[in-house]
């Protein structure tokens, strides 16, 4: 990893169309300003691992209890009553 | 033409009705191919089963149905990824976790799935609202099942 030291106000780039900037340090905290093509999806960490993690539980599925979840809808459930 | 499902079996479904995911739903990049089956009558649930592999099916559903004000900003990466020029006419559908007891049920907010049914497209987007969660509840907290008999 190429770690870089910088001040506040100060920027990295990186290629031609994506520039990172320091825009403010308050104690452990920092907040960063990164222009970047519109295309490029950015966003914190944390929440993409929470997704992934909790895409992971969902996909575990032979686990699910398929009698008790159909008598949960005994032919409606929250969705409004279906024409049968 | 027809699909195996580890969950229903084999199905026949319809060509024109596969959703393509062409990044994967997040932590599962290989498998682009789903299609979304009915798989108990009268349920808001959909089982959006992998065409690739018959193991892979996500339990899905339209989260406006329990949180009738959910909303999604879409970026221009999310529209660009189904081939759309604006958000309207997008469908969201939300990833639901079944845990031991079905009735806890919770869907992810926080990572909904963004479909074009014009294109058939999909892409799993972040949802940067923090008022939202990966496990919000479906049904109401209290445990008033349905009568069972």
């Amino acid at each position: 990893m190429l770690v870089l030291t910088r001040k506040l106000g100060e920027s990295v780039t990186i290629g031609d169309n994506i520039k990172i900037s320091v825009i403010d340090i308050k104690g452990r905290q920092v907040r960063l300003g990164i222009e970047a093509p519109p295309e490029m999806t950015i966003h914190r960490e944390e929440i993409y691992a929470r997704i992934q993690e909790e895409n992971q539980r969902a996909a575990m599925m032979k686990s699910v209890n398929m009698e008790k979840l159909a008598r949960i809808f005994p032919g409606g459930g929250p969705e409004k009553e279906a024409g049968k | 033409m027809k699909i195996p499902s580890a969950r229903l079996g084999d199905v026949e479904i319809d060509e024109r009705d596969i959703i393509v995911i062409p990044d994967g739903v997040i932590g599962f990049p290989d498998f682009t191919r789903f299609v979304e089956l009915l798989f108990l009558e009268g349920a808001p649930l959909r089982l959006l089963q992998s065409l690739e592999a018959r193991e892979l099916a996500f339990f899905v559903i339209d989260p406006l149905l329990f949180m009738p004000d959910y909303k999604v900003s879409v970026s221009s990466a999310d529209l660009a990824a189904v081939q759309a020029e604006t958000s309207e006419g997008l469908r969201i559908l939300t990833i639901v976790t079944i845990p031991e007891d079905p009735y806890d049920m919770t869907a992810n907010l926080q990572g909904p799935l963004v479909v074009n049914p014009a294109t058939r497209l999909a892409t799993q987007v972040v949802n940067h609202d923090k008022n939202y969660t990966t496990k919000q509840r479906i049904l109401p907290n209290s445990q008033t099942a349905p009568a069972t008999t």
